[in-house]
Order: C-alpha cells, then sequence, then structure tokens
C-alpha cells in the first residue's frame, strides 16, 4: 500500500544535501554548490522531494520566471495573448532524482509539483518551459504533452491551461 | 545633489578592469589568426567574442526565442489549450496519493 508519505519543501540553510547523487554530476555540482546561493539571490527557487522514514533528498526541481518570446504573429492574435512579445512563463530548469530512487515513479512527481506551484503563483503564467537534457528526457515531457520547438530542440512548453484541465478531470 | 551622483556615475562607467586569461600556444595562435582575419586587435577581439557570447547565455536564462512557426503553434495551444493526456491526467492523480501537505 502506498502512502500519501512524500513531501515537497523550499531548499534551506539546514539542508544536508551532501548525500545526493543522480546520474548527471553537473545536477549535483549544482545542488551542492550552487542552489543556495541562486536561492538566496532569488535568481530560482529550488523545491526538495523528501519522503518519510527515508533519510537525504529524493530528488529536486528549479524554477524560475521566465518568458516566451515570439514573433511575426498576426494582430488578431497577438491581441488576446497577455503580452507581446513576450509571453509570462516559469523555466523548469533542472529536475533530478537520486539514482537510488531511480524507476519509481517520482520524476511525475517532481514535475506535478513543479506544474502546481506554476499554475498557483499569484502572479500569473500561461506556458511552463522545460530544459530537456537528452532524448530520453524529451520523450519524458513529451508524455505529458509538452510540445517540442523547432527553434530549440532542447525546450519544450507545455500551456499551463493544460495542466489545470487535468486537475479538474481527477476531481470529477 | 543629482550633479555629484552623475558625474560618479560616469567615473563608474568609463573605469576599465582587466581579466587575464592563459591558452595553450596553439589556442593562441588560433585567435591571433581569426582576430588578423578581421583586422582587429586580439584584446578587442576577445572582449568582443565574450560580451556577445555572455548577452547569449543570460538571455537563454531569461527566455526562448521562438521562431515565426513555431510561434503560431505556441500561440495556438497557449490561447487553445489542448487537452491534458492520460499520462498527466495519471500523474496528477498519483501525486494527489503520494504527497502531503
Amino acid at each position: 500500500m502506498e502512502n500519501a508519505d512524500h513531501t515537497f519543501s523550499l531548499l534551506a540553510k539546514s539542508d544536508d544535501l551532501s548525500g545526493f547523487s543522480c546520474r548527471n554530476p553537473v545536477f549535483d555540482a549544482y545542488l551542492k554548490e550552487r542552489a543556495g546561493q541562486d536561492m538566496r539571490r532569488r535568481a530560482a527557487t529550488i523545491v526538495l522531494l523528501r519522503k518519510r522514514d527515508a533519510p537525504g533528498i529524493l530528488g529536486y526541481y528549479t524554477i524560475s520566471s521566465f518568458g516566451i518570446a515570439l514573433t511575426d504573429l498576426l494582430d488578431t492574435m497577438r491581441k488576446r495573448l497577455p503580452r507581446y512579445p513576450v509571453v509570462p512563463a516559469v523555466l523548469i530548469g533542472r529536475l533530478a532524482l537520486d539514482h537510488q530512487y531511480e524507476g519509481q515513479g517520482l520524476g511525475r512527481l517532481l514535475l506535478i509539483d513543479a506544474l502546481e506551484r506554476a499554475a498557483h503563483l499569484d502572479v500569473a503564467v500561461w506556458g511552463a518551459v522545460v530544459d530537456a537534457i537528452d532524448e530520453a528526457a524529451i520523450r519524458f515531457y513529451e508524455r505529458f504533452g509538452f510540445i517540442r520547438l523547432e527553434s530549440d530542440p532542447v525546450r519544450l512548453i507545455l500551456p499551463v491551461e493544460t495542466y489545470l484541465k487535468a486537475t479538474r478531470e481527477v476531481h470529477e | 545633489m543629482a550633479a555629484t551622483i552623475a558625474s560618479e556615475s560616469r567615473i563608474q562607467e568609463t573605469r576599465r578592469e582587466r581579466i587575464e586569461a592563459r591558452l595553450t600556444v596553439d589556442q593562441k595562435a588560433l585567435v591571433a589568426r581569426a582576430a588578423a582575419l578581421e583586422g582587429v586587435s586580439i584584446s578587442s577581439f576577445l572582449v568582443q567574442r565574450a560580451l556577445d557570447s555572455a548577452a547569449r547565455t543570460v538571455e537563454q536564462h531569461e527566455l526562448v526565442r521562438l521562431s515565426a512557426k513555431d510561434s503560431q503553434r505556441i500561440a495556438e495551444a497557449l490561447l487553445g489549450p489542448p487537452e491534458p493526456t492520460s499520462a498527466l491526467t495519471d500523474a496528477v492523480r498519483r501525486y494527489r496519493k503520494l504527497v502531503s501537505g
């Protein structure tokens, strides 16, 4: 029986990050060496996943304010957008799971928590943008409806409203 | 007062800083050749390229620039959001079950 024993929290000074190890050394180094500074400078928000009774951190993601710069749209379309040419968005720049906890569907929890935060910001954003590190990551995001770009092959976009539709379907 | 601030900031703007960087002989020769081809000094070649690259890196952290074709697709998706995939709906369900607080 699976229980509601996973929790998300913002990175705090008291967090011990030393044991975290994912398959990407760049993501490990980021968490241990730069994440705290980014958080203090408000350059990015770092969110940690923990499980009751499990030591250390299972995974983390970063989320920061971002823009989708559009070009060459017809006036009729421009006028319906909240802002043009840059539509407000969030960037989910890094999303990483400790290698001990792979294969349990926890990457999905990280993604949903990020989308949940994006959808309930007081300052509304329209899009969630992700940076995908490889083909497997691209396929992961595509399954959840993220749209691939020809302009930037490692970035994909999901309308926040599509996520909200999913949350309403679950309620019904 | 305003005049003082303005003149101080002008001093700030014109103050130059040095950066030193180590290159191998081959790397330096390549840079020197490229600078010569553009008819500029090695120093101004390096500074200009570093500034261009830095501006691009900063921009990539702040926004994604879409082509006309992507702009059309993404604007359509933002204005008429696609239905969620079943994987997305299932993930929301799983999240509700496993995550507390």
